[in-house]
């Protein structure tokens, strides 16, 4: 629910524009020029706005497809990210989103058509054999779904013969997966879409992913998508260091290889909680009382905050072996 | 010689133009006259502590003495978390005497707009509104829009002094089409007002609610203890407030883990052994903690 939805004049007839306004109809319409005049302007406070965000309908103009960074180890010979929206409808402490943007609001960018044409030129244009395009960095990819359809309208674009070299890689914690059952009932499983599932033990998903689904929904949606045949990731980044960190992660792993089978997962990769510095004080100055950012980490060393050297290796150390324990694969890891 | 001017706590800053649209909300109050100078006029009260400390602010009609108006006020009071600009308004379709929050300004002159974030999340009692302000009263009443003649200078002002969050708009209409601003008088302006007193403090109450939340204390015996052992310079009592808030926050049932200035022959010293400690501490999701090394 939204109280208000802030609509860009120049796609306010877009179809998918109204498809969310209707949506959204007990919102109030504000009629706006760009969306920089309410996402942009200095002086806003992100956590205040996260605890009634407006909703932003947009155009995205310019460059849409962005290279991964290049210490990326999953994916394809060369790695792309692309974002529809900015912003989640999640809560996670630990997300740097807070520390990059001014607003809580969601942008979204309703052209996706113009982000399908890009994606077309791209994968004819940019040589690699197998381009990997990423979605939910800067959002969740699924959890606004039934609102706007993005997987839906993706899912088509990477059908296309010209993208069958492409693959699209669907970040989130989300269990809106109709849109992909669906496309799985009629035209089966996209070969070349991978769905990568961010997980936690449960206390940690209370303490810190607050209004994400719990992880027992997470695996049951997983389980559902492997059963109809789709290629599932699993992201267990960020790890949360914590009294129970043992105890909780041991019977958090066998709990998702319990339901999900080992054998037929795309890709798995781990890291400990970590950010840009700059991210991480404006984060500190809007939450001073969020004990995630004091438990164990190091905040004078490099540009990165993150947990200090000796517990950040014992904590990713502790969870690969957990991992061996159920999958053979190699675990890719990022450290600070 | 100057005497230093004591500021007031207020955490509500009521700003509003006319003194008829004042009166109701300061005799509701029970707010006393702080200052009346320059043509404002600026009203306290501190209802149950500093928590529900409020003013009200008078500052004539018009842009110019709403944004001289606000930021005169500023010398007389502190801990302000949230202006709230109350008042009437003309409007094109909603009918007289009903409430809305401002959820986009329009300056008619400049072409300048605001977007108050709707910070308070809608109730069933609360409506949205655009609004136009205008440089004189204005009898083209258009659908959907509403119309004043401070809104954007206050926008523009109080986002100077709070986060955007903070400076919210609310207003009766006292005009339409049907009864223009003609007929109003200032009897009528403070009747429209008092009749929603409540929903404007409800409002209020909400919007206080919202705002950032303050720091966790410090354990200032501690930190005074500190100070008296060694002399700590402005640098080395941040890193030490900054301790003692991570201790603060991970260990919130205690007091008496925390290491103390007798353990440490120097400072330097003190803040080391301080930050490995804090650095141990593995707080239980359930904030409980254990100090000990990872692993164990």
């Amino acid at each position: 629910v939204v109280d208000i939805v802030y609509v860009e004049n120049g796609i306010a007839d877009h179809p998918i524009s109204l498809q969310i306004q209707q949506r959204y109809a007990n919102a109030k319409v504000v009629n706006i020029e760009k969306y920089a005049e309410v996402f942009n302007p200095v002086n806003q406070n992100f956590r205040v706005q996260k605890r009634n965000p407006a909703m932003i309908l947009a155009r995205k103009g310019g460059e849409k497809i962005i290279a991964a960074p290049e210490e990326y180890e999953i994916g394809g010979d060369q790695n792309y990210y692309f974002s529809h929206m900015l912003n989640c409808v999640y809560d996670c402490r630990y997300c740097f989103l807070q520390g990059m943007y001014r607003s809580a609001n969601y942008l979204l960018f309703v052209n996706y058509e113009d982000f399908a044409g890009d994606l077309r030129d791209h994968v004819l244009t940019n040589g690699a054999e197998n381009p990997w395009y990423f979605s939910g960095y800067d959002c969740d990819s699924l959890a606004l779904e039934p609102m706007t359809g993005f997987a839906k309208y993706f899912l088509k674009v990477f059908a296309e013969p010209e993208m069958a070299q492409a693959t699209l890689e669907l970040r989130t914690k989300s269990t809106q997966i109709r849109s992909l059952e669906q496309h799985a009932e009629l035209n089966g499983a996209a070969d070349n879409v991978v769905i990568a599932f961010s997980l936690n033990p449960d206390e940690v998903i209370q303490a810190v992913e607050c209004l994400t689904p719990k992880l027992e929904k997470r695996l049951k949606a997983i389980a559902r998508l492997q059963t109809q045949g789709w290629r599932v990731g699993l992201r267990f980044d960020p790890v949360v260091w914590h009294h129970d960190f043992e105890k909780s992660y041991c019977s958090f792993f066998k709990a998702v290889f319990d339901h999900v089978d080992a054998q037929r997962l795309d890709s798995i990769t781990l890291g400990a909680v970590r950010l840009p510095k700059t991210f991480y004080k404006t984060m500190l100055k809007q939450m001073p009382n969020e004990w995630l950012f004091k438990a164990g980490i190091q905040t004078d060393s490099g540009n990165l905050v993150a947990y200090e050297a000796s517990i950040e290796a014992y904590m990713l150390n502790f969870c690969t072996q957990e991992i061996g324990r159920f999958y053979s694969e190699k675990v890719h890891t990022y450290r600070a | 010689m100057k005497t230093k001017l004591v500021k007031l706590s207020a955490n509500m800053l009521y700003v509003v133009a006319l003194s008829h649209e004042a009166k109701p909300l300061y005799e509701k109050l029970q707010a006393k006259l702080l200052v009346s100078k320059h043509g404002f006029k600026l009203y306290h009260v501190v209802e149950k502590g500093v928590l529900n400390s409020a003013a009200v602010l008078v500052t004539g009609s018009g842009s110019n003495a709403m944004s001289s108006g606000l930021t005169w006020a500023q010398q007389y009071l502190t801990d302000v978390q949230a202006f709230l600009n109350v008042g009437i308004a003309g409007h094109g379709n909603l009918s007289i005497g009903s409430v809305f929050l401002v959820s986009k300004v329009t300056d008619d002159s400049s072409g300048k707009c605001f977007y108050p974030h709707p910070v308070v999340r809608k109730y069933k009692e609360l409506q949205f509104s655009d609004i136009l302000t205008v440089s004189k009263p204005s009898e083209a009443y258009q659908i959907n829009c509403g119309y004043d003649m401070e809104a954007s200078a206050f926008f523009e002002t109080g986002r100077r002094f709070l986060n955007a969050e903070a400076v919210q708009s609310i207003k009766v209409v006292s005009d339409n089409a049907e009864s223009n601003f003609k007929h109003l008088t200032p009897q009528l302006v403070a009747g429209y007002i008092k009749k929603n007193c409540d929903s404007i403090f409800l409002y209020a109450e909400r919007l206080l609610m919202s705002s950032t939340p303050n720091e966790i204390d410090i354990d200032v015996h501690l930190m005074s203890k500190i100070q008296t052992k060694w002399k700590v310079s402005v640098s080395n009592e941040v890193i030490l407030q900054e301790l003692l808030r991570s201790s603060a926050l991970l260990t919130p049932h205690s007091d008496n883990y925390f290491p103390q200035p007798e353990d440490s022959e120097t400072l330097k010293q003190y803040i080391s052994l301080a930050k490995q400690w804090v650095l141990s501490v593995k707080p239980s999701l359930g904030h409980n903690y254990v100090v000990g090394k990872h692993g164990e």
